[in-house]
């Protein structure tokens, strides 16, 4: 299902929930090779030796498949980049095994009066493992379309709409 | 661990790192792109052309993927015991294909865990630059970090 919104179609409060996907020990160990080679997120015997006791998922791979499920959800049409401050929060392990699904929240809305057009949509991005226990916590400001520039009738005088 | 290790108390407030560079290719970028950030804006160029950055240019999470790469490979024998979080990241300037970026951080803060004393959360500031030497992302960065190998046993 793709909802394809746009900044004004949002309301404060609108939360969003993803199917989930199951990380495997190969998808950790590939994304960790490439991107965080520590021992223990990319062999058995060493993890064992380390207080998390077995191999467990780089936080920054937890973070690409957050990101991934939100953009494949498409929740925000057109597109989005980052904006203002993105605060995360590792909570717990990710395990071989583990399947994680995700829930997003919009916590806060600016329309932005320099750039017409584009409005800052804060969300809350919660992921949960198949114990329903939180394993990633996450804030972040996405900047969004409106629909008004979207269908072409803003100009370059006309600011995207009131604050919300 | 082949690399010496590095303790809590070898952190000292101040404590400077800088990292080597590495190149952002258009074809990493499109690769990480397709796996992770499947937006248009980072996968081809009319996509670029149709967004709000006018080009294609390379995700956020790509850009603190290098950021985790490079810091780490500067930095091999930190005594990790639990990564804890970011905060503040922030992305300044869009990084385009052929951008190269360097790490630059500084430790700024540390304390004792009150739960466990042999280990304690090592606070970084950390910027990646390009070759312009303009700051392109930003972040401060919270490692839990062993005091001795004794807290890295299993």
């Amino acid at each position: 299902m793709t909802y394809d919104l746009y900044f004004d179609d949002f309301s404060l409060g609108d939360r969003f929930t993803t199917g989930g996907i199951t990380v495997t020990e190969s998808a950790i160990i590939d994304f960790a090779l490439q991107w965080d080679p520590q021992t223990f997120h990319v062999s058995r015997e060493a993890a064992a030796a380390h207080p998390m006791g077995q191999i467990f998922a780089s936080g920054f791979h937890t973070i690409s498949i957050m990101f991934r499920l939100f953009a494949q959800e498409g929740i925000i049409a057109k597109c989005s980049f980052a904006g203002g401050d993105l605060q995360v929060k590792w909570q717990k392990p990710v395990f071989a095994g583990d399947t994680i699904r995700c829930e997003f929240e919009v916590v806060e809305m600016r329309a932005l009066k320099s750039r017409p057009g584009l409005g800052a949509l804060k969300m809350s991005h919660t992921a949960y493992n198949q114990k329903d226990e939180v394993v990633v916590d996450c804030e972040c400001t996405h900047i969004v379309t409106t629909r008004a520039k979207a269908e072409g009738i803003v100009t370059k005088s006309s600011t995207a709409g009131d604050r919300v | 661990m082949s690399a010496n290790p590095i303790y809590y108390d070898d952190l000292h407030i101040g404590r400077r790192v800088e990292t080597a560079w590495h190149e952002m290719t258009r074809e990493a970028i499109i690769a990480f792109a397709r796996d992770f950030d499947p937006q248009p804006f980072h996968l081809t160029d009319e996509g670029g052309k149709a967004s709000a950055f006018g080009r294609l240019v390379a995700s956020g999470l790509h850009t603190f993927a290098v950021f985790n790469k490079l810091r780490l490979a500067t930095e091999p024998g930190l005594a990790i015991t639990a990564g804890l979080g970011f905060d503040k990241l922030r992305f300044m300037v869009p990084v385009d294909p052929g951008d190269r970026l360097q790490v630059r951080g500084e430790v700024f803060e540390k304390r004792l865990s009150g739960s466990k004393p042999d280990r304690g959360v090592v606070g970084w500031k950390y910027q990646s630059v390009n070759q312009r030497g303009e700051p392109v992302m930003g972040l401060e960065f919270f490692l839990m970090i062993a005091k001795g190998p004794e807290a890295m046993a299993g």
